[in-house]
């Protein structure tokens, strides 16, 4: 019975593991989104003191964490850089630039971008405002979202973990019933009766908890290694083992520990009412 | 000041049965009281009560000098040090031997493992089973039984003696010699407080009989001096 416990316990841990590891990545990948996210300010033809008035009037804005001048020419260098060779065919229009200088403004927090882009779309001598509009409010739902589902998730799983280490030790309880009420009768304290059975619990546990991280562990390093030789996305990458693996399996086995002990409590509530 | 003390106690069960009435008794150091009374009397209720398995309803209990109804369930383990319980089917556990059976009372209350070894050889001895200390429970016979459960009553040296139809399942010999062996206990100042509706016993005793009738005392019939 403890076989099947400990491996069904080291299934919801593990579940509950990889559900911590998702959401941690998901974090970082919201931080650095969120990080990146920039405001593409297109000029109407200005000189500098117009130029000087704008930055101003922008900057004096709280909101705003840094303002970048890009001229047209710059602008059309890195747009052809960023298409490669194929960049090589838009030469010919150095002569003939059609792009406008810009200002690259970043926020002091990614749930100000379209405030702060509303209000400068509104200056005079802005052409237009640029933004990922169709992916930083999405993204930032989706990671609230994921974090909120993950959260009930693993709730749920501790909830049926605990369950499961409580039923594995009622079966031991139940065999030495007859013991236990005599201990009571006699004088014993809840302490002295609930302590071999608090031991026996967080060892079912720890050793469910270890199995899991094992397998986290592993699975992690594979995935990470996957990730990095064939997804190449911009600011989606994965945390690195090293940097996650440590904190995350010590948690694991904290919370597995918390389970057992919480589970051989549970087990032993009603008899010790005697 | 009486070791045992009731005043004015109910006892009303959440169905609803009045186990036990009004109850005023008063019980002091070293005495052998028998309770005596029909099934559903009261009587397992009255044992209850003192060992504050449960709690009575109304009135007041006092058992060598604590207040049970204003005890604190995380004190209760200390009252109980007090009494030692000895049961008609005997509950002695059947996976340890006659030693660990004693030996396991004197554990439960954190005596030091070198003291424990001597303790439980004199009550084995008190009892007449110092050569059976490695059997097991089911290679005795019934009042063997009963003399182990007794060993470990009175192994913590508590004052009083709870003992619950100590003979019901024992042959009228053997119910004799239990009783002898309580008489003995009691004569070195321990309380007996023993329930029983063994006629022939109630009949020839000189001890306190107090006689339970749904949930009242009937009668409380003093210790009475034989006259030849």
């Amino acid at each position: 019975m403890t076989v099947t416990s400990v491996s069904s316990l080291a299934f919801m841990l593990f579940l509950v593991g990889v559900t911590l590891l998702l959401l941690m990545n998901l974090n970082h990948i919201t931080n650095k989104v969120e990080n990146n996210v920039e405001i593409q300010v297109y000029l109407k033809d200005t000189n500098s003191t117009e130029l000087k008035t704008l930055w101003k009037t922008i900057e004096s804005n709280e909101k705003v964490s840094s303002i970048d001048f890009v001229s047209k020419n710059e602008g059309l260098q890195s747009f052809m850089k960023n298409l490669g060779d194929e960049g090589a065919a838009f030469q010919t229009l150095k002569n003939d630039n059609p792009l406008n200088d810009k200002l690259v403004v970043k926020t002091e927090q990614p749930q100000d971008v379209s405030l702060v882009a509303n209000k400068i779309e509104k200056l005079a001598q802005v052409d237009k405002v640029e933004y990922a509009k169709n992916v930083v409010a999405p993204l930032l739902m989706s990671t609230k979202l994921a974090r909120f589902l993950g959260g009930i998730f693993i709730i749920c799983l501790t909830l049926i973990s605990g369950h499961l280490v409580s039923n594995t030790l009622k079966i031991t309880v139940l065999a030495r019933k007859q013991e236990i009420q005599m201990r009571k009768l006699i004088g014993a304290t809840n302490y002295f009766i609930r302590f071999p059975f608090i031991v026996e619990g967080s060892f079912i546990g720890l050793l469910g908890a270890l199995i899991a991280v094992v397998f986290i562990g592993i699975g992690y390093y594979f995935v990470y290694s996957y990730f990095n030789k064939y997804v190449n996305l911009a600011f989606v990458e994965l945390i690195h083992p090293y940097q996650l693996l440590p904190i995350s399996c010590l948690l694991l086995l904290v919370f597995g520990a918390f389970i057992g002990i919480w589970g051989a409590n549970s087990s032993l509530r009603r008899i010790l009412k005697i | 000041m009486h070791l045992i003390f009731f005043q004015n106690v109910s006892k009303i069960y959440p169905n609803g049965v009045h186990a036990l009435q009004n109850v005023d008794l008063q019980i002091n150091n070293g005495e052998f009281v028998l309770i005596i009374g029909e099934s559903g009397a009261g009587k397992s209720t009255f044992n209850k009560l003192i060992t504050r398995e449960e709690k009575a309803t109304s009135g007041e209990i006092i058992v060598n000098n604590i207040n049970l109804s204003t005890l604190k369930e995380r004190k209760i383990h200390l009252l109980r040090r007090s009494i030692g319980m000895v049961f008609q089917e005997f509950r002695l556990i059947s996976k340890m031997t006659v030693y660990e059976n004693v030996s396991f009372a004197q554990e439960s209350i954190g005596v030091q493992r070198d003291l424990i070894r001597n303790n439980v050889h004199q009550a084995l001895e008190s009892v007449g089973l110092s050569s059976k200390a490695n059997r097991f429970p089911h290679e005795l016979s019934g009042g063997e039984q009963q003399r182990v459960a007794i060993a470990r009553a009175i192994v913590n040296d508590p004052k009083i003696i709870l003992a619950d139809e100590p003979t019901g399942n024992l042959d009228m010999k053997t119910a004799s010699e239990i009783m002898n062996l309580f008489e003995e206990i009691n004569k070195k100042g321990t309380t007996i407080i023993m329930t029983t509706h063994n006629k022939e016993f109630i009949e020839r005793t000189t001890k306190r009989i107090i006689l339970i009738d749904n949930g009242s005392i009937l009668r409380d019939l003093k210790e009475k001096v034989l006259t030849s």
